[in-house]
């Protein structure tokens, strides 16, 4: 008898426990944009029960807000009873110590360093929420599709690259970072590729005489930007008209559905 | 005795004079792309290629700024010290650099630089400049008329804190980049691509040299104090408006392009005192050319210290100039007895 009862109970335990690896968290808070771009590219926003001010599909759904860049409302995110809690690097620790105080499993994801970092990340998330499988197949799909872009660019001569993502102050690109990939891939030498820091004077870039320069800031100063480089006639990218302007949202995201967009918009850029 | 004393300041502005020249040569030739002295001279003939382009668009604009914004800073604060009779007064006191930020953070965070672009930041940081000269000088006029010097200085403190305090409540609700913005622009930055913006503030910086020497006289006089000053027939509340009008002009216009440039204003009147005394005659144009030379070369540090990053200048104006203040005070030459 008794070893009926503890054997049924065993049973019980493992089936739960499978459910939940099968199925994964089932109320999840994001505290990053980045992260919810990714759940949503996995179908799993219904899952989504809090989101920050930033990720704009979340918001369209009127999922609740529960943060904004820096600062995050506790109180809301118990408020909804999630069970897990997703957040990127800049999220302060702090936070997660007291939504960890309250029994939430938190995941921090931090800022990837290159594209394969993105891809495991988006495998670890996509096992949280029970879309293993999914997600690895978007991998698959994504990394074969960038496979393609790659062989074409490895034949052609290396270029020099100013990857700008700021202006005021000048900022770029550094080496080691996912963006850095991007240039990579299209068999580009980052001109930042010594440097440590990226705020960098015009004059650095305008010695290195880059070959083709990516804008990545928002809005019209963007354009005052392209506009400022190509008044330096001089300079290879211009002579060449080189200098191409790419949405900061796509752009800047670590995801694998962004990082595919982006090399699509520097492959058709570069191939016109 | 008397032709001593002018041969003396002769003297001053010819060294001031060479050191400016020396300045302006050093800053042309200092930064990542390799040009010489003998380089800037065979570029100004040919005017072709990258070097000519980097010497033209941007070391030249970069010094003419630093020449205008430390010569108006300097001036300013020789301006407020001899109204204020205060050695700690410095251009920013009144506010300004206040109110020009809070302007700056306001346009940043509603996204009106990525919409108007990048020219909206000095309109809107001269707006805002603007509005705190307003309310100091409205909240100062005494019952008789004139202005309570008092007041002044009370109200351009509260007013920095204030609006210090709103810069922290906008960026605390917004994101990370905005908040490197404004933090970046509040350091201060001479590398200002618009010729325009430029052009005003060098022509403002001398508009304010010039018209301060019109009151030469009543400054000097003012140097006694404001009752004996009007004992000796001069007509102190205009002085003191339009001195106040005067400094807060060239200060607003030099923060707008160039952001929060410290301690300029505070350190260089002291060394001109230190170095030629009170005399309004000669320490407004010395104050001028000296604030200059001192800018241009903390920007030749900013930009090679960490080359090739660049450091914000505000930061080397604050260490040099503190580090300088620190040491004239400790010596026995103790600045503030000649304030008279």
């Amino acid at each position: 008898m008794k070893k009926l009862y503890t054997s049924v109970i065993l049973f019980v335990l493992i089936c739960i426990v499978f459910n939940i690896q099968a199925n994964g968290y089932k109320r999840i808070v994001s505290l990053a944009p980045s992260l919810t771009k990714s759940i949503y590219s996995l179908n799993s926003q219904a899952k989504m029960v809090g989101c920050t001010s930033y990720c704009k599909e979340a918001t369209t759904d009127k999922k609740v807000v529960v943060a904004s860049m820096v600062t995050v409302n506790i109180e809301k995110i118990i408020g909804l009873n999630p069970d897990l809690v997703i957040a990127a690097s800049i999220t302060n620790p702090e936070y997660i110590q007291q939504l960890e105080k309250f029994g939430i499993r938190v995941v921090v994801f931090h800022t990837p360093k290159s594209y394969t970092e993105i891809c495991n990340q988006f495998i670890e998330l996509g096992q949280l929420i029970g879309k293993k499988e999914a997600a690895i197949k978007i991998i698959n799909d994504i990394s074969s599709k960038l496979d393609v872009m790659k062989k074409e660019f490895a034949q052609s001569k290396r270029r020099k690259v100013f990857f700008q993502i700021g202006a005021e102050p000048l900022f770029t690109v550094l080496p080691k970072t996912f963006m850095n990939d991007y240039i990579e891939n299209i068999n580009g030498i980052n001109i930042a590729s010594g440097l440590t820091k990226g705020t960098v004077s015009r004059e650095f870039v305008i010695t290195g005489n880059p070959d083709i320069i990516f804008i990545t800031t928002m809005g019209i100063i963007g354009n005052e930007e392209k506009r400022t480089w190509e008044s330096y006639k001089d300079l290879s990218a211009v002579k060449d008209n080189r200098i191409f302007i790419i949405e900061s949202d796509i752009a800047c995201t670590p995801t694998p559905v962004t990082f595919l967009k982006t090399m699509e918009v520097i492959y058709n850029s570069l191939k016109n | 005795m008397k032709n001593s004393r002018y041969l003396k300041w002769c003297f001053f502005l010819l060294v001031v004079f060479i050191l400016l020249l020396g300045a302006v040569v050093l800053s042309l030739s200092v930064g990542d792309m390799k040009i010489s002295f003998s380089d800037i001279i065979r570029l100004l003939k040919t005017k072709e290629g990258i070097e000519y382009a980097v010497l033209v668009n941007l070391r030249l604009p970069r010094t003419i700024l630093a020449f205008a914004v430390g010569g108006a800073l300097s001036l300013s604060g020789t301006l407020l010290q001899g109204v204020y009779r205060n050695p700690l007064v410095e251009p920013y006191t009144m506010g300004i650099s206040g109110g020009a930020a809070f302007g700056v953070a306001i346009c940043i965070v509603t996204g009106l630089y990525l919409k108007a672009g990048a020219i909206a930041l000095p309109v809107v940081g001269f707006a805002g400049a603007l509005l705190t000269v307003f309310f100091v000088y409205f909240l100062s006029i005494k019952r008789q008329g004139g202005l309570s010097i008092h007041r002044m200085l009370l109200t351009g403190v509260m007013i920095s804190f204030i609006a210090s305090s709103a810069m922290m409540f906008l960026m605390s609700i917004t994101s990370a980049e905005d908040v490197h913005g404004i933090i970046f622009w509040i350091m201060g930055s001479l590398s200002e691509p618009n010729a325009g913006l430029i052009k005003i503030a060098v022509v403002v910086a001398f508009a304010g040299l010039i018209s301060s020497y019109f009151f030469v006289i009543q400054l000097n006089a003012l140097r006694l104090g404001e009752t004996k000053a009007q004992h000796l027939g001069i007509n102190t509340s205009v002085t003191i408006r339009v001195i106040f009008v005067i400094a807060s002009l060239i200060t607003g216009i030099s923060v707008s392009v160039a952001g929060v440039i410290g301690f300029v204003g505070l350190v260089v009147p002291h060394l001109i005192r230190y170095i030629v005394g009170s005399d309004f005659r000669i320490s407004l144009i010395g104050s001028f050319l000296v604030g200059s030379i001192f800018l241009i070369f903390c920007d030749v540090l900013a930009r090679t210290l960490i080359a090739p990053n660049e450091l914000p200048i505000g930061v080397i104006t604050g260490i040099a100039g503190g580090v300088m203040f620190i040491i004239a005070l400790s010596s026995n030459f103790s600045n503030a007895k000649s304030l008279r």
